[in-house]
């Protein structure tokens, strides 16, 4: 008897210590009968409010309908099922889950208990989203930009031939209107054109003297969530590192963006650093494709385990839509926003690179000129 | 009679500038390459170069660097319709410290730019 119960133990530590929601209904009623401990850390309940019920009594009708559904099919299959993505709320709020479905038979082969398990996928999905609008307003800006260029080449020239002909024209006659017509609209399309790459520079997003180390670390908090355990990060954030004056939504971006294609080169094994410091270039510096000018910087640094760059591709590797990655895997803005985010911010960067070995990339960004937060001081009077 | 040199890549902004200061009385002639800008300066005497910042080839920045050190006595108007990482105005403000006298978005205005070649062709 002692030897079963050491077994039994052995087994029922190894459900409780999986990280992903484990829990067993029974195949008549769908009531359940197992929960493991991240099942109660997911739901929020204890798993003696759980046990006996069914979901119809701790969801939505809407969503209990859904697993009920999935439940019967898969007991009436007799085979797994993977639900990839499906809401569930929880006493934490709503999650999003990846969850599988196993029928268990009886010795007679008919069905007895459902096993689920469900990965927590939320965090993932909000990074993915997060990363798809960044990428598609980056994709925008390119686009934008690159037609304002032509656009205001041909402006040059429709403004500049309407305005010699101005001069040659006689006043207050027909010609003269339609000339000033012709200006006017053509003075309209200029504003139009500065509006849209105004816009597609997200001009909107306001510049404040901000430490980076906390913006830095909602980055990497964000991106834990979906990286595996396999892959150990760290971050190490200097005292000598000053305040800059930036946009921390697009700080955010840039960093996640790094650390993401970081994680990406690594697989499934391998280390990140994060490094935060402050640095004084007293004499000009070499950067990626330009100098960097001497001054006070504040430097992000980013250095992976992966498997590195060549030469060419390093010199492609900010290029919008230039990707090494499968075609699913990546649409290759990732970089071009990391480098639009340093320009917005009158920084630069180096990168280091050495295939097989692993990659640094290194952002300096100025340091804010009035960085000391003034103390409220005694009041007078 | 003064010379102007009109450096652009694209024919509608050439030819316009040249139509534009041959009518108040300048002599122009037009290059559409930073090279070609060097050569013709190298060639003949030119009293100020209409130069965009962005063509193939050759860095709008190196050419007015170039143009600076070969002709000193030349004065550069920069122009530029922003390229694809910087707007204009951005490009144009790093020229500024590079030997430009006076930059321009495009497009811009034709008493805007004329004003502009006769305040520089008056000073020596």
């Amino acid at each position: 008897m002692g030897a079963l119960f050491e077994r039994e133990e052995f087994l029922s530590q190894i459900i409780e210590n999986i990280p992903h929601m484990i829990f067993i209904k029974d195949a008549k009623e769908l009531r359940f009968v197992r929960f493991n401990k991240a099942g109660e850390k997911l739901l929020g309940y204890k798993r003696e409010e759980l046990i006996g019920k069914n979901d119809y009594d701790l969801f939505s009708k809407e969503q209990a309908d859904f697993f009920t559904q999935k439940d019967r099919h898969v007991l009436d299959k007799g085979e797994l099922h993977h639900i990839p993505e499906e809401p569930i709320d929880t006493k934490n709020g709503r999650r999003i889950l990846s969850t599988k479905k196993i029928p268990i038979l009886d010795n007679k082969g008919n069905p007895a208990y459902l096993l689920g398990i469900s990965e927590d996928i939320t965090e993932k999905r909000e990074i993915e989203a997060h990363l798809r609008q960044s990428e598609k307003m980056e994709a925008i800006g390119r686009l934008a930009g690159g037609i304002a260029h032509d656009f205001n080449n041909l402006l040059g020239g429709i403004i500049g031939y309407t305005q010699m002909s101005l001069e040659k024209v006689e006043k207050n006659s027909v010609l003269e209107k339609n000339l000033r017509k012709i200006l006017n609209a053509s003075e309209q399309a200029k504003h139009l054109v500065r509006q849209i790459l105004t816009f597609s520079r997200q001009s909107g997003h306001e510049k404040s003297i901000v430490e980076l180390r906390p913006i830095i670390m909602e980055a990497l908090e964000l991106l834990k969530a979906s990286v595996p355990s396999t892959i150990t990060m760290e971050f190490i954030a200097r005292k000598s590192a000053r305040p800059v004056l930036a946009d921390p939504s697009r700080i955010n971006e840039m960093v996640l963006n790094l650390a993401t294609n970081a994680v990406d080169a690594m697989g499934n094994k391998g280390a990140l650093f994060v490094r935060l410091f402050g640095k004084n270039l007293d004499k000009e510096i070499n950067g990626h494709g330009r100098k960097i000018a001497p001054g006070k910087y504040t430097v992000i640094e980013v250095m992976d385990t992966g498997c590195g760059m060549d030469e060419q591709t390093l010199d492609r590797v900010f290029d919008p839509f230039f990707t090494t990655k499968p075609v699913d895997k990546g649409t290759g803005m990732g970089l071009s926003v990391v480098i639009g985010v340093v320009h917005a911010h009158e920084g630069n960067l180096q990168v280091e690179s050495e295939p097989g070995k692993g990659s640094t990339f290194r952002i300096f960004l100025p340091v804010a000129k009035k960085s000391r937060t003034r103390k409220p001081g005694p009041t007078l009077g | 009679m003064k010379k102007i040199l009109i450096v652009d890549d694209e024919e509608i902004m050439r030819d316009m500038l040249v139509q534009m200061v041959t009518e108040v009385g300048y002599i122009a002639s037009s290059a559409i390459n930073g090279l070609g800008a060097e050569i013709a300066c190298d060639n003949e005497h030119f009293d100020l170069v209409i130069l965009d910042m962005v063509m193939p080839g050759q860095d709008g920045l190196a050419t007015v660097a170039k143009l600076r050190q070969n002709h000193g006595y030349l004065k550069i108007i920069a122009i530029s319709g922003g390229d694809r990482s910087f707007d204009g105005t951005t490009y144009l403000d790093l020229v500024k410290n590079r030997g430009a006298h006076k930059t321009f978005v495009k497009p811009f205005e034709r008493d805007e730019i004329l004003t502009a070649i006769g305040e520089l062709l008056k000073t020596p």
